[in-house]
């Protein structure tokens, strides 16, 4: 056999020949091909010569495994698929490996949006969120609807028939006890819908939009401005903590670790759509349901926070008759929520039926939960609750109701449980909820992020952050960098440099976590403002005030009437439109409604997340509770709350534990003389030495007490580090 | 009054510096006379200046000269006595340490503070409406950390304490009077 440096010299001496020969062009094409040709088979063959048995057997098993891939995708059922980008990737190995794009994460999903201008790729997690079936979109220069069929009579909505989905379910999930198989979309399909930026012509009955696509029967079109929400809920696939960290003083009694988790896998499914409009002031919503679901799997990074929950402080918080009616309330609206779509009955009547419940229960004037129950299976609550709503509904927008529809929700409502296990079930998962929506922002704050950058997912006990782009983005693994661990600090600590980083790293998380779960100065100003005999401390708590109190004049009758009630029944008040109330005139009633929705409970405004929130914002409020959360953080910091009145052994505390929260309750309206007080009290710890720790002067707040409405009470906070 | 020492000097001063806030935020008389011979910016550890508080913003504090512009920003009046460094040739100090002092001084005009210059100064002190620190630690960096320092801490509360804090208060405003404006 010749050998191949030999021939490559013989060819070379050819080609130079034909340079100096000056060969027309077509001969001189042919013989370059015909080199390259015959250079890469010998080189080719040179290297077969080389591989020893080993090297053939893995490359025919990454053949085989090529193949597979291409098979798959040849199973791919695109309308119109473009293989080249995945087919390039595939055969390329790292450190070569080209980006799918340059603006997109690598590792991202995709699914195709199929417009009149072509097919789109769009980052799948983007498309759930913003191009969900039943969804306006102007991304693409002209409005265009992304396709959800005709919902409007069981306010379902067909997607396989619409869309193209997986031929398989990717994962099952458990709603209220169904399994239900969740797929994949691959293509989206489009509509022009009539209308654009001046409004989208919709039904104002089912709020069913008039276009090929979901026209329904009914005469009443108007061109309006549509909001539309997707309803998902995201569960854990398999993940894995890879490391952990014990928190400092104070977070520590509220946190028991967090985990840091990579892989975390995200189940993000889609249940369906949320579709509101605004009608004479008033908000109509209505709820699509997805048949499928249809969902994504995320393999991200994620963030644990076990959570401290102690039973007996549910079982002591429940026992309060205030916060069982209300908790009762927040179970029957959730139930309300579930069975309006089952009944066919439009997502904007709850408010309504709400208010007619807690007329014909009584909820307003009883909070005794067995009474509620009792009055919830008798046999005229049916009826009560039928008359309660025609009188609600005449009153305000004389909405028509399908009274067999109505019926069927009452019933299905009778067998709602609302004893106690229910509410302290449903308090554990209230309080685990606010807590989270607490420290998703908080996680945003620390890592720069938006709210679309992080996610989370309740686990039980566990509160899961995850990055929400497959891939991840590293918000919460800088989250997790930047959580201080209850590592000792001191001066000799601090100097070491390769300890210095430790001890200059924000502490943005601990910050705003805390300053969350305080009570908040909305919350405070309200109650003082209900309570007309006392002023308020602080700057910012008195401008709020203040803010209330300009419409003291014109709101003279509806403050009236929320004084009559008192704090504990506003929760109840500021749902529905309480005719029940029968002010006889539709602007007082309004204005009631307004003014009662205010921060005491039920309306935690710091803690809103609004269409972030995993039930939606519809019913975020039925799912979050102020209140629970002050208590709780009464309840877990009270072996070290103490107050300055009281004998007690300080350097005894300061001995076993690691901080300490002195207070003074102010017995008249001279506060600064009262915190003035704490503060010197205070000053006598500044700088003293227990063990090798020094006393550090942490935090001041302030609070009024439920229990004694007409107090101020301080709060100085003294960490031991 | 409380034993000072480099191990906890640092965090007795941001604690002086947060309760003048306080005080400031209730629109009572606040005030802070640092006096030292030798100034730089330094760092502050997060740990010191980590205050959880539903009223008062105390947040992005980084160097102590943040610090000392919250207090700035809350309304309190900010006194500096220190020594007048105009020209290096006559000192024994490198450009570097040279350098920081005169822009840490830049920096305080610029928040306001009312600044006055002694050549024969040598003591060190941090006074507020609320305490009184003393001792031998410089405002700088290794005066705060990296020496071995004593002093002692003074709070304005009652008794033998409080007379010595109005001794200290009265001597840090006389050695300012008596010391020239820039």
């Amino acid at each position: 056999m010749m050998d191949h440096e030999k021939l490559k010299e013989i060819m070379e001496s050819i080609r130079e020949h034909i340079y100096k020969d000056d060969l027309d062009r077509d001969q001189f094409e042919k013989f370059i091909v015909a080199y390259h040709q015959l250079s890469k088979t010998i080189s080719e063959s040179q290297n077969i010569k080389n591989k020893n048995l080993l090297e053939i057997k893995n490359s025919f098993k990454q053949s085989s495994s090529l193949k597979e891939i291409l098979d798959n995708m040849g199973d791919i059922n695109t309308r119109f698929p473009s293989y080249l980008d995945e087919y390039l990737r595939v055969t390329l190995e790292p450190p070569f490996l080209t980006p799918s794009s340059l603006f997109e994460p690598e590792g991202a999903l995709s699914l195709d949006v199929h417009t009149p201008f072509g097919i789109r790729s769009v980052r799948a997690e983007l498309a759930l969120a913003t191009l969900f079936p039943g969804s306006l979109t102007f991304r693409y220069g002209r409005p265009l609807k992304i396709r959800v069929g005709m919902w409007h009579n069981i306010f379902r909505a067909d997607l396989a028939s619409t869309h193209v989905l997986s031929a398989e379910p990717i994962y099952q999930i458990d709603i209220n006890g169904t399994s239900k198989s969740v797929y994949r979309p691959i293509t989206l399909r489009t509509i022009r819908p009539n209308g654009g930026s001046k409004g989208f012509r919709i039904c104002t009955s089912c709020l069913a939009l008039d276009d090929d696509d979901e026209r329904c029967n009914h005469q009443s079109i108007r061109r309006l401005n549509v909001r539309n929400y997707p309803r998902i809920l995201k569960t854990i696939g398999s993940s894995t903590p890879i490391s952990s960290k014990n928190l400092g003083p104070l977070l520590s009694n509220l946190i028991r670790k967090v985990r840091l988790y990579e892989p975390f896998e995200a189940r993000i499914t889609v249940l369906g759509a949320e579709r509101g409009i605004t009608l004479r002031d008033q908000s109509r919503i209505a709820n699509i349901q997805y048949d499928p679901p249809i969902g994504i799997v995320l393999q991200t990074t994620g963030l644990g926070f076990e959570i401290i929950i102690p039973n007996d402080f549910i079982s002591t918080v429940t026992r309060d008759a205030m916060l069982q009616r209300d908790l009762a309330l927040q179970l029957i609206s959730v139930k309300i929520y579930g069975l309006l779509s089952e009944s066919n009955i439009p997502l904007y009547s709850h408010s309504l039926i709400m208010s007619a419940i807690i007329s014909s229960l009584g909820m307003d004037q009883t909070r005794n939960i067995e009474t509620i129950q009792e009055r919830l299976t008798r046999s005229d609550f049916v009826q009560r609750t039928m008359n309660a709503l025609s009188l609600e509904s005449n009153f305000y927008s004389r909405i028509q109701f399908n009274q067999d529809n109505i019926q069927s929700l009452l019933f299905n409502l009778q067998l709602t449980e609302i004893s106690i296990d229910a509410i302290q079930s449903h308090a554990r998962y209230v309080l685990l909820h606010t807590i989270s929506h607490n420290i998703l922002l908080a996680c945003c704050i620390t890592s720069g992020s938006k709210l679309g950058d992080l996610d989370y997912i309740l686990n039980e006990n566990e509160i899961m952050i995850f990055d929400s782009v497959n891939g991840g983005n590293g918000a919460s693994k800088m989250a997790y960098e930047y959580l201080k661990t209850s590592t000792e600090f001191n001066i000799k600590n601090y100097i070491k440099q390769d300890k210095i980083h430790e001890f200059l790293k924000p502490t943005s998380f601990e910050e705003s976590f805390i300053e969350m779960m305080l009570p908040c100065l909305g919350n405070i100003s309200n109650i003082v403002f209900l309570n007309k005999n006392l002023s308020l401390p602080e700057s910012e708590s008195r401008r709020r005030y203040l803010e209330l109190n300009e419409k003291r004049i014109t709101y003279e009758p509806a403050i009236s009437r929320l004084r009559d009630l008192g704090i504990e029944n506003l929760f109840p008040a500021s749902i529905g439109y309480h005719s029940i109330y029968d002010f006889g005139d539709s602007l007082e009633a309004e204005r009631f409604r307004e003014l009662s929705d205010i921060c005491v409970h039920g309306c935690p405004e710091c803690s809103i997340l609004g269409s972030k929130c995993n039930h939606g914002r519809f019913v975020e409020k039925y799912f979050l509770s102020k209140i629970l959360q002050n208590r709780y953080m009464t309840h877990q910091l009270s072996d070290y709350i103490v107050d300055i009145n009281t004998e007690y052994n300080v350097d005894e505390h300061f001995n076993a534990k690691n901080f300490l929260i002195f207070t003074i309750d102010c017995q008249n309206n001279d506060y600064l003389k009262y915190k003035e007080r704490l503060m010197n009290y205070v000053n006598a710890f500044t700088g003293k030495k227990y063990g090798n720790k020094y006393i550090k002067f942490s935090g001041l707040w302030f609070d009024n007490n439920y229990d004694a409405e007409n107090m101020i009470t301080y709060y100085a906070l003294l960490v031991k580090i | 009054m409380v034993h000072i020492t480099e191990e906890n000097v640092i965090i007795v001063d941001c604690e002086l510096l947060i309760k003048e806030c306080i005080k400031a935020n209730d629109g009572k008389l606040a005030f802070v006379y640092l006096i030292s011979p030798f100034m730089t910016n330094f760092r502050i550890p997060k740990t010191l200046t980590t205050f959880y508080s539903n009223f008062l913003n105390i947040s992005d504090i980084v160097f102590f000269s943040d610090l000392v512009r919250m207090l700035a920003n809350y309304g309190c009046t900010i006194y500096i006595l220190t020594k007048p460094l105009t020209n290096q040739d006559n000192t024994n100090l490198n450009k570097w340490y040279f350098d920081n002092h005169s822009d840490l001084i830049d920096i305080y005009k610029a928040m306001k503070a009312k600044i006055r210059y002694n050549s024969n100064l040598h003591a060190k002190a941090t006074i507020t409406s609320q305490g009184v620190l003393v001792g031998s630690f410089n405002l700088t960096t290794s005066g705060r950390y990296y020496n071995i320092e004593t002093g002692n801490y003074f709070s304005n509360s009652s008794g033998i304490e409080k007379e010595e804090y109005q001794k200290k208060l009265d001597w840090g405003i006389s050695i300012y009077n008596a010391s020239v404006k820039p």
